[in-house]
């Protein structure tokens, strides 16, 4: 099993009222089992779950790619501009 | 120039960064904070970022658009913090080059990418108590 630090932003964080959360993660870990995971321990709508990405510190992961990192990014809709 | 910061913008500075003799065409940018979403007057904007984080995708953004647009010059800066209020420039983005056509797409193509991925969070606080997180159901 696997320690993985997951950061929240905006609404996810304010949702958790914490700015990250700790998941113990089977391996392979992917950015499935990070999505279903958080969204239990946040009790996210599958409408909510659909509208989130996983990224590292330096890039976004794509669906089904192995996550080496211990920390990762929960990417709720950005806003930027 | 490629920045996230609290700090208020200097369109100047930017303007400065991409100026050479050698551009003919130099296409500004500025977002601000608007005071309408709907039928909700918005009293302020709140940018939440991770400084770091959302400058290493900024340069994946620009560097997207530097292999399609070689020879533009590309500034951008992106405001974060809260209490932004309507009226207030919240990013700037630059470019430069010989002629206007590169220096116009390139512009056009990094509003659109940072608006798709740039981990900036949005959430609008409206006159009436309530607020927001852009593209989040609340």
């Amino acid at each position: 099993m696997k320690k993985i630090k997951v950061k929240l932003f905006g609404p996810l964080r304010e949702k958790a009222k914490s700015d990250c959360i700790e998941l113990t993660v089977s391996p392979p870990v992917t950015p499935g089992k990070i999505l279903n995971l958080t969204g239990e321990v946040l009790n996210l709508t599958d409408d909510e779950k659909v509208l989130l990405r996983i990224a590292s510190r330096e890039r976004y992961l794509s669906q089904d790619e192995e996550i080496m990192e211990n920390e990762i990014y929960l990417i709720p809709p950005v806003g930027g501009g | 120039m490629l920045k996230i910061t609290s700090d208020p913008i200097n369109v100047e500075e930017l303007l400065r960064q991409v100026s050479a003799e050698d551009r003919g065409a130099i296409v500004l940018f500025v977002g601000t904070v608007r005071n309408r979403t709907g039928d909700k007057k918005v009293k302020y904007l709140t940018y939440e970022a991770e400084k770091e984080f959302a400058e290493n995708i900024l340069s994946q953004i620009v560097e997207k658009s530097l292999r399609k647009w070689p020879g533009v010059k590309v500034a951008v800066v992106h405001r974060i913090g809260e209490n932004l209020h309507p009226g207030e420039i919240t990013l700037v983005i630059a470019t430069s080059s010989a002629h206007r056509e590169e220096a116009y797409a390139a512009n056009r193509f990094l509003l659109e990418e940072i608006k798709k991925d740039l981990p900036v969070w949005k959430k609008e606080v409206f006159i009436d108590g309530s607020y927001h997180w852009s593209g989040w159901n609340n």
